[in-house]
């Protein structure tokens, strides 16, 4: 069995990636910690390494995932926002409240 | 027992009002060490709501079946108009527009929502501490965590500050506290309580549980929340109309050990207690030993596919959806990282940081996916095991409550959750109930049964707990 510490380096450039896409913000010591938390965690995951993902067992529950690639979606213009909500606050559009007692 | 005391208003014996005053009372006393609860309701809408109670069984009219039984609400799970924090700072000035389902239930039913329990931050963690509103303590012993993630329910219902509470269960945070306290625990089959308001951690492990002191408490309260609802396409019919009597299952029951658990075992401590039970039982029941050799890799297989979901789920936590919006910053991306880097503990950083690596390209083979047939294949051995035995038995957690100042590794409190998280990760109902105790601090068991069996669990529960009690 080849354990994931081996398969997979957890290096620094790796912490910033994955925090970048969760949104995250991690200082230095952060960094650091969260590479020890990772690490340690492939160690517990080692126990699942050699299981084979293949015939009944992986059809009881779905595992198909979309590519990873970023979907592009058609931007609405802010112009054309701003037709229906002509108000604007520090640079953003005032929408109405959606209960009463928000209005502020 | 919540029937007794329904009883007792129905008769005359006692008031709503004396009886809830009682409970307000423990908690003015006890809650300042304690730290069960995020929010208390005013003593006041609570003993008027009491006194309406009060008036309607005075009349003779039929009331509803837990009119005037005050019950605590884990804090996330929405109760309108309270606060619904998750023990965030992300949601800290959130108010809940609308009642989730079950709670709906139990205000029909005629409960009273005295308020919402301390948890860890988003239901993640296993001891009440990761709160933004503090940690909670083990009414049994202050130094010693009560369990969790639904640390404050088990906790207010261990100290007598409520009889019953609400709590949620993802991989035994119903469960563990429960055993954790000396209280009783019951997580759901899958699907049997409508997760409508309640906030998503992983969803295809989350149900809403209860904690009360004793099994037949909680199958009065599961009886009114379970059920199919339109507003969660997951929920399902599964059968709760009303306890069996034990004596019913006293001679049908076929009860199950976990054989592997002797490569898992608990502390030395619990696994005599586990073991004196057994014997005792082993007088009265035949017992069968059941294998179910792929357990031991439910840890792993939980810390890959719930961290994968919440990082989706708390993927809403951005500034823009929930939580303050910070202006001084120039670009939507800094906002969302600034709100979330300073609204997020450190534990739930952790888990979406691994649950966004789990699922990013390169990884997905390696570890999620293995993850997910791993699952499969500890729902199929359950499945096998459940055509020799009606319930499966194993201690509820490996460890006895620890030290709130222990200093552990993430790694090393997530092997607690060893004997509970198969149960969410094939979907199957089970329950804690207390069987003994090692100086003081209570041992929990752990009785599974199949999917849908919910009813014949809580039964099997009642009969084992007379035997211990």
């Amino acid at each position: 069995m080849v354990s994931y510490r081996e398969q997979i380096k957890i290096s620094r450039e790796l912490i910033e990636h994955v925090a970048d896409m969760a949104m995250l913000e991690l200082d230095e010591d952060e960094i650091e910690a969260m590479k020890t938390y990772f690490e340690e965690m492939l160690d517990v995951f080692d126990v699942i390494s050699d299981v084979e993902i293949k015939g009944e067992w992986s059809l009881r529950v779905s595992s198909e995932l979309r590519s990873d690639e970023p979907v592009e979606r058609p931007l609405v213009a802010f112009e054309d926002l701003q037709m229906r909500f002509p108000k604007l606050s520090q640079g953003y559009l005032v929408v109405p409240a959606l209960r009463k007692g928000d209005e502020q | 027992m919540i029937r007794g005391v329904i009883d007792s208003f129905r008769e005359g014996r006692r008031s709503v009002r004396d009886y809830v005053e009682e409970f307000l009372d423990t908690i003015h006393r006890v809650e300042r060490d304690i730290n069960a609860f995020i929010y208390i309701r005013d003593t006041e809408d609570i003993l008027r709501e009491a006194e309406e109670w009060d008036k309607r069984y005075r009349s003779g009219e039929n009331v509803p079946p837990l009119a005037g039984i005050p019950v605590a609400v884990k804090d996330n799970i929405a109760v309108s108009g309270m606060p619904l924090t998750c023990a965030s700072k992300i949601l800290e000035d959130f108010i809940s527009p609308y009642d989730a389902t079950a709670v709906k239930k139990l205000r029909d039913a005629g409960a009273i929502i005295i308020g919402k329990t301390n948890m860890d931050e988003f239901a993640m963690g296993s001891a009440t501490q990761f709160s933004a509103f503090g940690g909670t303590r083990n009414p049994l012993d202050l130094s010693r965590v009560p369990g969790g993630s639904s640390g404050g329910s088990a906790a207010a219902v261990a100290a007598g500050e409520v009889p019953v509470a609400l709590g949620s269960d993802t991989g035994g945070s119903v469960r563990q506290p429960a055993a954790f306290t000396g209280t009783v625990g019951l997580k759901p089959s899958y699907g049997g309580v409508s997760r409508f308001g309640l906030v998503a951690f992983a969803s295809s492990l989350d149900q809403i549980g209860v904690i009360a002191g004793n099994v037949e408490d909680v199958a009065v309260v599961a009886r009114v929340i379970y059920g199919k609802d339109p507003m969660d396409a997951t929920s399902a019919d599964v059968e709760m109309r009303h306890p069996l009597d034990p004596i019913d299952v006293l001679d049908s029951v076929r009860i199950g050990v976990w054989r592997e658990l002797e490569n898992h075992p608990p502390e030395e401590p619990i696994m005599k207690v586990y073991e004196d039970f057994l014997r005792e039982l082993g007088e009265r029941f035949h017992l069968v030993d059941v294998s179910l050799p792929s357990l031991g890799l439910g840890v792993a297989a939980y810390y890959l596919i719930a961290p994968a979901e919440a990082s989706s789920n708390l993927a809403r936590y951005d500034g823009v959806r929930y939580s303050w919006r910070d202006y001084s910053v120039p670009s939507y991306k800094e906002m969302v990282k600034k709100v979330r880097t300073e609204g997020f503990g450190e534990e739930v950083k952790r888990r979406i940081m691994l649950g966004t690596f789990a699922l990013s390209a390169g990884y997905q083979d390696a570890l999620y996916k293995k993850a997910v047939a791993v699952r499969g294949l500890i729902s199929r051995e359950f499945d096998r095991a459940f055509n020799d035995v009606d319930v499966i038995l194993m201690p509820t957690s490996p460890v006895l409550p620890w030290k709130i100042e222990a200093k552990m590794r993430p790694s090393e409190v997530y092997k607690a959750d060893l004997y509970t998280i198969p149960v969410n990760l094939a979907g199957l109902p089970a329950i804690s109930v207390p069987i003994g105790e090692v100086n003081g601090l209570p041992v929990g068991l752990q009785i599974i049964a199949p999917w849908g069996k919910d009813e014949y669990l809580l039964s099997v529960a009642m009969l084992l707990e007379k035997l211990w009690r």
